[in-house]
């Protein structure tokens, strides 16, 4: 992103990393606002998860940026749909043995 | 049922039977009417330089007055009714150029024989290899369509020459037959299954096979165009297409003498998608005002595409179904949007495609609703 300027390309990977930072951090709080007991596979399948969906979402739009709409908006469509329902899926596995 | 009710639907089928057959009659009163001349508006060529030898076959007449080639006219069922094509050869069989001159298939199905170049590995036969049965090989994922083309090139061949051909090949029996077979038997058992869990077992070994080998492997989801273009009296290569004949007729039988719709429950592989989808969500039944609504705005939404179809004589226009977006990943952007919101929807509440969308459950619906008003009036008049 904003390959040609010194300035807004590091500054938008800064606010990436602070977003990600925030979203991991975040989890944890709203876990236990909503009692929802986390153990190490929990997180584990999380972060795969998390790393599927953000590397579906990087993926489309590199696609996107090297002109390929059609292929990215396939990508994003197929891949997103895929873990959309996944995320749905582990959100339910979360809840069970609270 | 109360008795009013009773009188409303009996009347609505009446009047549903009644706009079919005269949208049937007017659209075929119509195409008649504007059947023209196909060989010269197509080819381009000047009607001076064509001679007809018969209806399926023009000499292709030069400046000097010699032959230099002929034109032939033939054809065959698609997946959406006839397909129409012209094959100009030269005077030693030798294939020119194929034009499909008039068809009604999807336009993203048949753009996949184009991107492949079927058209020019079907003029690199010659006509004697049609007659002797010799085809190019079917574009994946557009075979029907693909397979239209090249019977429509033999046919006209073998009519242009005036040689005898069986119209239809030889009654192809697989396993898609075996699957469609298996899968409307253990649909129509599921039913008289004491034992829950085995019901439950078979419910879902069903539904995973359909999904498997009807959805993502044979591609051969029901959809109402096949109804609309069967309506309209262009019925499907039986060579070809073994299975649609089982899996029509035979949920149409079973709808009719046991009363279930037994391939929305169990055959349906867009319905299995769904109830897997809805598993992963942990989806429930829900019945709302605005469901039923939907339920009926899709009904009239079926019913007014069908004789449209028929009209129209074109059974394109009943395909706003998903399960070509679904399963072989093409269709119209449209289709992929409301795919995506289907897929969301079902994961939250139970089959919801089925409940506001598909038009082969509206026409399965409307076989009950007719099935069951016939029954009624057969009743009252022997009671009488």
């Amino acid at each position: 992103m904003f390959t040609d300027s010194h300035f807004l390309n590091p500054l938008f990977w800064i606010v990436m990393g602070v977003l990600y930072t925030l979203a991991v951090a975040g989890f944890r709080y709203y876990a236990q606002d909503k009692n929802i007991s986390m153990n190490w596979w929990k997180w584990l399948l999380l972060i795969i998860w998390f790393g599927g969906l953000s590397i579906t979402i990087a993926g489309a739009f590199t696609l996107i940026g090297e002109n390929e709409a059609r292929a990215g908006m396939l990508f994003l469509g197929l891949f997103g749909t895929f873990f959309i329902i996944l995320g749905v899926g582990l959100f339910r596995l979360l809840r069970i043995n609270k | 049922m109360n008795p009013r009710l009773k009188k409303r639907n009996i009347l609505i089928s009446v009047l549903v039977i009644l706009l079919l057959v005269a949208a049937s009659v007017a659209g075929t009163n119509r195409s008649s009417r504007e059947k023209t001349d196909l060989v010269k508006r197509v080819t381009g060529y000047p009607p001076e330089n064509l001679l007809a030898v018969n209806p399926f076959k023009y000499a292709l007449i030069d400046s000097t007055g010699g032959t230099k080639g002929y034109i032939y006219t033939g054809e065959a069922t698609g997946y959406n009714g006839p397909v129409t094509v012209i094959t100009e050869t030269d005077t030693q069989g030798i294939i020119v150029r194929v034009i499909p001159a008039e068809h009604n298939e999807t336009p993203s199905f048949f753009s996949k024989i184009e991107k492949h170049r079927f058209l020019l590995r079907a003029s690199r036969f010659t006509t004697d290899q049609y007659i002797n049965g010799e085809y190019p090989e079917t574009v994946s994922g557009a075979t029907i369509s693909s397979m239209a083309i090249a019977n429509a090139i033999a046919q006209g061949v073998t009519a242009g020459e005036e040689i005898k051909r069986k119209r239809y090949g030889k009654i192809n029996f697989g396993l898609t037959e075996v699957m469609v077979i298996l899968l409307l038997t253990s649909g129509l058992m599921i039913k008289h299954i004491g034992n829950k869990r085995f019901k439950k077992v078979t419910y879902w070994s069903s539904l995973i096979l359909s999904l498997v080998f009807l959805g993502f492997i044979y591609n051969i989801p029901l959809t109402l165009s096949r109804f609309a273009s069967v309506s309209s009296g262009w019925l499907p290569n039986p060579a070809n297409e073994t299975y649609l004949y089982l899996l029509m007729g035979g949920s149409i039988l079973a709808l009719l003498i046991t009363g279930r719709n037994v391939y929305c429950h169990t055959v349906c592989p867009f319905g299995a998608a769904q109830d897997l989808l809805g598993v992963v969500g942990g989806a429930r039944p829900k019945r709302t005002k605005f469901l039923k609504y939907a339920n009926v705005a899709c009904q009239i939404a079926a019913l007014t595409a069908f004789a449209l179809a028929l009209y129209y004589r074109n059974p394109s226009l009943t395909q706003y179904e998903v399960f070509g977006a679904f399963f072989r990943l093409t269709a119209a952007t449209a289709l992929f949007i409301i795919l995506f919101i289907f897929i969301l929807l079902a994961l939250f509440m139970k089959r919801p495609y089925c409940k506001m969308m598909c038009p082969v459950g509206a026409f399965y619906s409307f076989v009950k609703l007719l099935r069951t008003n016939t029954l009624h009036v057969v009743k009252t008049i022997k009671s009488e």
